[in-house]
């Protein structure tokens, strides 16, 4: 066995040991770095800057990068392997991301400031230099909540049992409580003041980490009438920070739409935006936002787990075994695994995959009945779609696209006008845009098709260096959003119904 | 030429064919009575009897489901005035709504128009209905059944709810109660005291169909 190297990350300064030979996708993901295609060099998400050491140029990356990047040391994580000693840059940590955003009044101050992206199943954290607006430092954990259900409506049934609310609560504040001071203590300068900790989430994340009424959001009419800026001190929370920051959960936009959606809508500016633009949450929810910088509507459309696997027979998260990518080869199907070895089951993006191809091949037809008359499609030896899992693909997207077209149509446009369409949650950076068009998850043109990366985190961000949203309640950009149930639109059957039907031969 | 008709009738329906169903209703209507409109009736039942086993078979889904569904009320609607008088006789009054806290309300009306095609007469009371609502409506039109739908896992004990409220205005003896939805299985509709759980629409009309013993 040979001796372990070193890998030293900027701008956190941190060092890791490991193995050689080991992947740089491997070791990063640990350290909250994201894969937005999964790790398989499309996307060029995961960008890192060689500063010490040497990686090889594999074939991938010479197709992403250009020579002159190559040159100047760019490579991507995915696809390296690591054997010596390294020193890198990791692209999605540095200030880059805000310089995209013009019209942004990033005003540096001095101090540290930290994000907080409250998911159902994950928490990302950042510490940030309201300086230079580096990471100083990622930490990432699960939800602890999670061992009281899944999704978000177990969690609500749980929060409506008696001491339920206080344990989730509980359980909730004391896990980001701890990943915060350990992301601290990972950092420089650890006892350096905290000025202000922003936090976003779905609703239902919203109101069980502030402790409030659920009894709104869990029965008829799913209302949200407190999913405004949420204050609180860090003592009241029971955090231990320097400096006793304030700490703020962001607002939401009515429903079940939350303020990681309207992090969203400032991660893509679809608020400073000319033109109509949209974004979709493709997780359980299937958030919905569409406008521009005069008007934005929203909407929660209830896919359902299908692009997370759930409810699929052999379906599974996207992690090591799982399909991931399906394509034709040899008038059959090939799939990828993730990970290199066997097939345990199928996620998201395999499913979507598997089915654009096999409605290519005519091997589905467009009312989603497999083409022979059989109930399975083999995809390997061990792993199938089931004519179910298909129904329940067609219920996912049927509820997503029929969302966007009557958002659309009360914009008063359609998808073929539409500028940009953003994809965002795992999933949402996950998909292959092509084979999520293919069964028409959405029909907006390819190229203006565009996977997000986590525009919670970065909607955050912006909200903590953003000059103009010092009270951070955004009272004149939520005047702007409104938001639509659909539960009442007369249309969403109909649509919902016709939007269950996958496209025509293409 | 007469068989022929009902013939159209039975598959047209079946190949989604809107305008050629619709088409063969009127021409039984103004034909000489031969066939009658009580064949006909009988032609789309049969008719969308295999439109169920498609959908059980998962060879159609919503799409097909709901528009055969809506095809054969279109025809109905052109045949029912030329029924004699006993064969309008509705086979039963049912009423049916979604539990109180939940508005999904594709998967009742999906079952309501089944239910309308079969004969029965359907008093619909819309989605997020109260347990007192149930009984309200229970005590006014003593149907022979009640339908409730629910889709949401967090509402289904207002089913049992419902159950209870009608027990105690003595109003559960000889009344039937079936459920159906996605948060439901046939253990809970049990549990709950439903007398059925229908996995869908074409199995719940089924069902009832049998409960009123035609
Ligand atoms: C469409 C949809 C919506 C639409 C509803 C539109 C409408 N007018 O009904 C909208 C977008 C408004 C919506 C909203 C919500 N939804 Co919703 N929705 C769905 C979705 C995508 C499909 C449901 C559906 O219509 N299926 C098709 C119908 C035809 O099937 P069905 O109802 O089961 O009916 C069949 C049978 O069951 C039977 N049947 C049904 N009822 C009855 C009754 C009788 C008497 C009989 C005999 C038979 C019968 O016949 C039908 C045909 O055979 C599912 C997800 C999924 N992938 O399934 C989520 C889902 C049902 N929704 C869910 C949730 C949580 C919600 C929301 C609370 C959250 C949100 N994100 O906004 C809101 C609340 C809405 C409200 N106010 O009640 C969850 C429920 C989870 C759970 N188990 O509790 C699901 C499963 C999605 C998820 N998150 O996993 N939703």
């Amino acid at each position: 066995m040979r001796e372990p190297v070193e890998i030293e990350l900027q701008p956190l300064g941190q060092s890791i040991s490991v193995e050689p030979g080991t992947s740089l996708q491997d070791v990063l993901h640990g350290y909250g770095v994201e894969f937005p295609c999964g790790g398989n060099g499309r996307c060029g998400g995961c960008r890192i800057k060689l500063l010490a050491g040497t990686l090889a140029v594999t074939p991938p990356q010479a197709q992403i990068l250009s020579a002159s990047e190559i040159e100047q040391g760019w490579r991507l994580a995915c696809h390296c392997r690591v054997d010596g000693c390294l020193t890198l840059e990791v692209e999605q940590w540095d200030t880059a991301i805000l310089t995209h955003h013009a019209s942004l009044q990033f005003a540096p101050r001095p101090g540290r400031g930290i994000v907080v992206d409250l998911g159902t199943t994950t928490l990302v954290a950042q510490l940030l230099d309201l300086q230079s607006g580096r990471v100083l430092a990622v930490q990432k954990a699960r939800n602890p909540q999670a061992v009281r259900g899944a999704d978000v409506m177990s969690r609500l049934a749980r929060a409506l049992e008696p001491g339920g609310r206080q344990e989730l609560a509980d359980l909730i504040r004391n896990e980001i409580g701890a990943l915060l001071v350990g992301m601290l203590d990972s950092a420089p300068n650890a006892e350096k003041a905290i000025e202000s900790v922003v936090v976003v989430g779905n609703t239902v994340m919203h109101h069980l980490f502030c402790d409030l009424d659920i009894e709104s959001l869990a029965y008829s009419p799913f209302d949200s009438p407190n999913d405004g800026l949420q204050e609180f001190t860090a003592e009241q929370l029971g955090w231990r920070l320097p400096g006793s920051p304030r700490v703020r959960f962001l607002p939401g936009l009515g429903g079940f739409v939350g303020a990681d959606i309207l992090a969203g809508v400032l991660a893509t500016s679809m608020h400073e935006s000319d033109e109509v633009v949209a974004l979709i949450d493709l997780g359980t929810n299937g958030e919905i936002a569409a406008g521009n910088r005069e008007r934005i509507l929203c909407t929660s459309t209830a896919a359902g787990p299908a692009f997370e696997g759930g409810r699929i027979s052999q379906g599974m998260q996207a992690s090591t075994g799982a399909i991931a990518e399906v394509r034709a080869e040899g008038g059959g199907l090939a799939c990828h695994v993730i990970g290199g070895g066997k097939a345990r089951g199928v996620c998201g993006s395999g499913l979507v995959d598997a089915v654009a191809t096999s409605l290519d091949m005519r091997l589905i037809r467009p009312n989603g009945r497999l083409a022979d008359g059989s109930h399975s499609l083999p995809l390997t030896n061990d792993i199938c779609l089931t004519q179910s899992d298909i129904r329940e693909l067609q219920l996912a997207k049927g509820a997503i696209s029929a969302g966007l077209r009557i958002l659309l149509a009360r914009l008063g446009t359609d998808e073929e006008q539409l500028a940009k369409l953003y994809l965002a949650g795992a999933f949402g950076n996950y998909v292959n845009p092509a084979s999520a068009r293919r069964i028409g998850l959405f029909s907006a043109r390819a190229e203006r098709v565009e996977a997000a990366g986590n525009t919670a985190l970065l909607g955050a961000k912006l909200a903590l260096f953003g000059e103009g949203f010092a009270d951070m309640r955004f009272a004149d950009l939520l005047s702007r959003i409104e938001h639509v149930p659909l539960a009442t639109d007369a249309r969403f059957q109909e649509v919902f119904i016709a939007e269950t039907a996958f496209p025509g031969p293409q | 030429m007469s068989d022929a008709l009902v013939e159209t009738l039975h598959s047209s329906l079946l190949e989604l064919d809107q305008p050629k169903t619709v088409a063969a209703a009127r021409a039984i209507c103004s034909g000489d009575g031969e066939p009658s409109a009580e064949q006909a009736v009988q032609a789309l039942a049969a008719a969308l009897e295999i439109v169920g086993q498609r959908f059980q078979q998962e060879d159609w889904f919503l799409g097909e489901l709901v528009y055969a569904g809506e095809i054969a009320k279109q025809a109905m609607e052109i045949l029912t005035p030329h029924l004699s008088a006993l064969a309008t006789q509705s086979s039963g009054t049912l009423v049916v709504g979604t539990v109180a806290g939940d508005m999904h309300d594709l998967g009742k009306d999906i079952f309501i128009t089944y239910a309308r095609s079969a004969g029965f007469e359907i008093i619909d009371l819309g989605v997020n209905v109260s347990a007192e609502r149930f009984v309200e409506a229970t005590q006014v039109h003593r149907p022979l059944a009640l339908g409730i739908s629910c889709l949401l896992t967090i509402c289904a004990g207002g089913i049992p709810q419902v159950i209870e409220a009608l027990a105690e205005r003595r109003l559960r003896d000889g009344l039937r109660v079936i459920v159906g939805g996605a948060a439901l299985t046939a253990e809970f509709a049990a549990e709950a005291g439903a007398d059925a759980f229908a996995p869908d629409a074409v199995t719940g009309t089924r069902v009832i169909e049998k409960w009123s013993g035609v």
